[in-house]
Formats: structure tokens, sequence, C-alpha cells
């Protein structure tokens, strides 16, 4: 798609708290312009909810409910119910972080996608905890440092999106903003569908990853061309990767070596060649699960899980 | 300000907010009111408010000390009373916001305080030197004095429904063994605050009453530079070279300010928000942007 069709309206307004080349608010911004106008977030706590501006100012120029950690998605599903039954049509869509989704949030992320609530649930992934200043959750990779993994992290990240696959809701992607256009295009096609939608962004974070600044996008690439990040669609039982991630399925493009990526960022900066080799080893593992499918698509068998 | 000078007293019930810096002891200073209240047999509330968790960034507090049932749980937007621990905050923030005509203002500080900075609205004005007296009880923690005692001190003087021995009950409980430099201090404070009537030109507006058990949720609106003028963020300004520019728009869908323009076909920089993250040099394919070093006048 041409980015010239993409709005030019903003709805994450300049001047907010951001950090310089926050992959977050990169994403966000883009987001909103998919979403438009007819919609309210509910933002739990995160870099989000601090960037956004402090009362009586908002630098998000649509309906924001701040909810507490635990229930962004037990708020929306309300929210929904609520709006609905007064017969207003508005897109309900919950923006949280990974620690948000994969630890805090993920009781009642889980019970809304079962009851197949109506609502977009978005969660921005930067591998850790960055408000309160870099602590480790259960989405930061294996290897990579954080306040509360000193030496590297021990163990391999959980995977949410694969879980959401497992609770069959209606459609379910990941995007990462080295490519706005392909977040872009899911977000608007999520926003059609009715019942609960699950998409993650994973949103690079300059002092979190310790990289320069004006890397973000490059960083973001480094992720789905050496396939640390899996760029993917899942609608209705079929699976199907997408862009970057396609081609390499496809033969079209060769995998890059994942030292590449690693080499950007400080938070790997102190790992073994042995590390190195246990992500290498990983990133064939899952790869492998995903690039069955060959050519990118193929109906979700059920050992897919296993 | 109700009840502080016994006048007009319509329900008993008193909203305190504290402002300082985190580590001056806000939130403890919150919490003795509100325990010292409860002592007294009213009810109480203390709620410490943060913001992005910085040392020593402004820290709030607020306190509710009333005759019934206090079922509220927001911030205090129209106090009767605020404590000011460090008259440095005042600069940075409004801490008179929504100060009720009548009000009290408790400023712990060792210089004059100029008509000028008060809200023109008739109010008790209590000064104390927290500092001065904390240095000369030696009142310190990791070196920095402690002033929140002190402006506990000065509060009482102006407000009879805690009384000052309440107070040194809780605070020796609080502290155990070293209480006694804090119990002093508070009777220094108590003794030594000037008290001072000032009568505002023009009366406030009417404040928006609250009855208790109602409830007013806060609720913002869109504005630019929620944070400020963003631009004074920067060490790096990109700069277009429109000749080699093609459009593309990369660096337009990147920036993650929203600090590029589409304009009349061309993309324009807003500097006054720009942080200089330098992405949108990153991302132009057409190596359209260089970086210059910014120098601010
Ligand atoms: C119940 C609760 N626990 C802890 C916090 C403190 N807290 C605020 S934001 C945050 C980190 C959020 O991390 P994540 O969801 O990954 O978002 P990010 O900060 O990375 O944007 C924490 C721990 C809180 N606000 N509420
Ligand atoms: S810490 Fe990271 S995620 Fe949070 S605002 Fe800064 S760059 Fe964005
Ligand atoms: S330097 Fe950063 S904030 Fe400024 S225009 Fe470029 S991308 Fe936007
Ligand atoms: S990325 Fe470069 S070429 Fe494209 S619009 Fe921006 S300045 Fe012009």
């Amino acid at each position: 798609m041409k980015l010239s069709e993409i709005p030019a309206e903003e709805y994450l307004l300049e001047g907010n708290s951001a950090c310089h080349g926050c992959g977050s608010s990169m994403a966000l911004r883009t987001v909103l312009k998919a979403l438009g106008k007819r919609t309210v977030l509910v933002v739990p706590a995160s870099c989000t909810s601090v960037y956004q501006g402090m009362y009586p100012g908002s630098a998000i120029a649509v309906p924001v409910v701040n909810s507490a950690f635990a229930c962004s998605s037990a708020v929306a599903s309300g929210l929904k119910a609520s709006l609905e039954h007064q017969g207003i049509d508005a897109n309900v869509v919950v923006w949280a972080g990974d620690g948000g989704t994969y630890d805090i949030g993920l009781q009642a992320l889980s019970g809304a996608a079962e009851r197949n609530e109506d609502i977009l649930y978005i969660c921005y992934n930067n591998e850790m905890y960055s408000n309160t200043g870099i602590q480790r959750s259960s989405a930061t990779p294996f290897g990579a440092w954080t306040t509360t993994t000193v030496s590297g992290k021990k163990e391999h990240r959980k995977d949410v999106a694969e879980l959401m696959m497992a609770h069959g809701i209606p459609y379910v992607a990941t995007a990462s903003a080295g490519y706005l256009d392909d977040l872009y295009r899911k977000v608007r096609k999520a926003k059609r569908i009715e019942g609960f939608r699950y998409i993650e962004i994973l949103t690079p974070c300059p002092p979190g990853w310790r990289y320069s600044m004006e890397r973000t996008v490059e960083v973001a690439k480094l992720a789905v061309e050496t396939g640390m990040w899996i760029l993917y669609e899942y609608e209705h039982g079929v699976l199907r990767l997408t862009g970057v991630s396609r081609a390499i399925a496809a033969g079209k493009k060769k995998m890059k070596d994942v030292q590449e990526y690693l080499l950007l960022q400080g938070r790997f900066s102190h790992l073994s060649s042995a590390e190195i080799q246990e992500i290498r080893k990983y990133i064939a593992e899952r790869w492998k699960k995903f690039a069955d499918v060959r050519g990118g698509e193929h109906a979700v068998a059920a050992e897919f899980f296993v | 300000m109700r009840g502080l000078d016994e006048e007009s007293i319509e329900e008993l019930r008193w909203e305190i907010r504290l402002h300082g810096r985190g580590g001056q002891g806000v939130v403890t200073a919150s919490k003795i009111l509100a325990e010292s209240a409860f002592a007294e047999r009213y009810h109480a509330q203390s709620i410490p408010f943060f913001g992005a968790e910085r040392r020593g960034s402004p820290v709030m507090a607020f306190t509710r000390i009333s005759e019934h049932e206090i079922r509220e749980r927001s911030q205090i937007y129209t106090p009767d009373c605020v404590l000011i621990l460090d008259p440095l905050v005042m600069r940075v923030l409004d801490v008179f916001n929504g100060l009720k005509d009548g009000g009290g203002v408790v400023i712990s500080t060792s210089s004059r305080i100029s008509d000028e900075i008060l809200p023109d609205i008739s109010l008790t004005l209590v000064v104390v030197d927290g500092v001065g007296i904390a240095l000369k009880k030696d009142l310190l923690v990791a070196g920095n004095p402690v002033v929140n005692i002190p402006v506990i001190g000065a509060f009482l003087r102006v407000f009879p429904h805690i009384g000052i021995e309440t107070v040194e009950k809780v605070i020796s409980e609080k502290f155990k063994r070293n209480s006694k430099r804090s119990v002093k201090a508070l009777y220094s404070a108590y003794e030594s605050a000037e008290v001072l009537k000032i009568r505002g030109k023009k009366r406030a507006e009417k404040v928006y009453s609250k009855k208790p058990g109602k409830i007013w949720i806060p609720a913002s609106k869109p504005v630019v530079g929620v944070a400020g003028k963003t631009g004074y963020w920067r060490d790096f300004r990109p700069v277009i070279n429109y000749s080699r520019c093609t459009n593309c728009l990369n660096c337009w869908i990147h920036c993650p300010e929203g600090s590029i323009r589409r304009e009349n076909g061309e993309v324009v920089i807003d500097y006054d928000y720009c942080k200089g993250c330098l992405v949108c040099l990153s991302v132009c394919p057409r190596r359209a942007i260089s970086s210059e070093r910014e120098v601010f006048a």
C-alpha cells in the first residue's frame, strides 16, 4: 500500500513525554490512524499511561480510560457492553505493554478472549517493564539484560500470541514497529472483524534495549529479518505468514544471522558465543514450527501447539 | 479557612494538600496528620501521589479529615489548606490551585513571602523556618534536613482540632526510639511559626461545593504539548534538503512524535516539538535529511 493512503490526521499529539525514538509511541501513532476517531482506548499502567500526559491534558485525541494493571480486558469488556447498550458504535481497544499483557493482565485477557468479547486487544511488546526502569517480564527474551536479570535472562520468553491462537479467537496478528504499513493494514482488518481480536507489536525501546535512539526502525526490522520476530496473521483457523517472514519462508529472502540483531543492542552485549548459539537454536526450532508452512499458508494442525 | 478561625462551620470537613519533593517526607506528614485526626476521633484519609517516579521530583499527598465517613477516593482539587514543604516546588507547580477563599497556607521557608506569589484571596499564612529547625534539632535523613515535622507543628498553630500532644503520641509510636528529636522539632515549630492574616483584593470565585458521597471524575482534554515544548529536548536538529526529497513519506510515518507534517505536497518538520531522535534521518531512502548540532540561545 502507498503511505499517502494513510490518513494525515494525528491522534497521538506532539509534545508528549515519550523518550526520543520510542517504538511504542511510533506504533501507537499508526494504530490510532488506522482506528480513527470513533475509538475508546483502555490503557493500563505502562509507559503509555505516563507519556499520554498528566491531568488536565492528554496527548491522545480519543477518549482513554486508564485502568488498573490487572483488569484492562475486563474494563474494555464492560465498556463495550455499555456502549452497545446505549446504541453507540465504537471501537473499544486495549493498548497495553507486555508486562500488562504477559504477566499482570493475563487472567483478564484470557477470560475476555474465551468469552469472545467484541474488543481489540493490542499488546505493544518492548520485552520488559520499561516505565518502572527496565525489569524482566515473561516476554523478555533469553539472554537479555534487565535490572532484574543482570547477567542475562536464563529462560526463553513465553508467547502470548500463540496462546491467543489456542483460544480460538477470530483474529490474531503480530506486527513490528519496523513495518508500519503492515501494522496499519492489520489494524484496519482487525477493526472490521467481530469478536475478540489480538495484535502484538514488537516495539523497540532505546533506553531499555540500549541502542542509539535513531535506530528504532532498523532494530525492529532486523528482529524480523533474523527470525527473532515472526510476522503472521491467524484468521478463522488459518495461519499465514506476512511480509518479510513470508518471503523468508518462501525462500525468496535469506534469513540474516541473529548476531547482527544482537550486536546492535547493549542488553545483549555480555552474551557468550554459547549463549548466542542457544538463541540460534531457539530461532531454528520456533521457525520450523511456523515455516513448515511452506509458502506461508496452512491450516493450523492440532500438533502445532505441542 | 473553615474551622481554622472557627467561623462559619457548616460541616466539619477539611481537605489538606501537601506539596514537596521526593525524599522530604511529604507522604509521611500526610499519614501523621491522618493518624492524629483519627486519634482525635475523626474520620481520616491519607493518599500519596507520585508522578513518573523520579527522585527529587514534585510529590503530593492528600489528607482528608471529617466528622462523617469519607467516601471519596480522589485527589484533592479544592483544598482548605496547602502545606508546602519546599518553596521551590512553587516554581514548577501551581501549588495554590483550587485553594478555597479563606483557606490556609503553611510554607517552610527562611525568607519573606512576598504577596505576589500568593493567590489573590483571603487566607491565613503560616511561615516556619523548617530547614533551620531541622538543622538545629539535628533532624536529618541521609544528610538532608527533614522539614515535614516542623511543617506539621506550624500547621497545628492554626488547626485547633488536633492537639499537639496527640501528634506527639503518634510520632513517638511511629519513630519509636528516634522520635525525641522529632518531638522537639514539632514543639519548636509550633512556637516559632509566624501566623499572618491576608485579605485578598478579589474574592475567589465560588468553588464548586462537594457533598460527601458525590464523586467527580476528572477527565483530561487532548492538547498539543502536554509535556511542554519538547523541541527543547533536542541535541541534534534534523534538516530536510528539499532538492533531494521525493516526498516518499517514510520520515512522516516513522516520526514517533508526529512532528513531521504533510503540507502542500511537502514534508515539514515542526521544530517546536521535534525531539531530535533522528529516526527520520535514518529511514530516509534518499539521504535527504541531515543533522545539525542544536544551539539554543
Ligand atoms: C498493580 C500495580 N503494580 C505495579 C505498578 C507499577 N507499574 C506501573 S507501570 C509498570 C510497568 C509496566 O510494564 P509494561 O506493561 O511492560 O509497559 P511498559 O512500561 O513497558 O510500557 C509498573 C510495574 C502499578 N501501577 N500497578
Ligand atoms: S522507556 Fe521505552 S517504551 Fe517507555 S517511553 Fe521510553 S522508549 Fe518508550
Ligand atoms: S528527529 Fe525524530 S522527532 Fe524530529 S522529526 Fe525526525 S523523527 Fe520526528
Ligand atoms: S524520507 Fe526523505 S525523501 Fe522521503 S519524504 Fe522524508 S525527507 Fe523526503
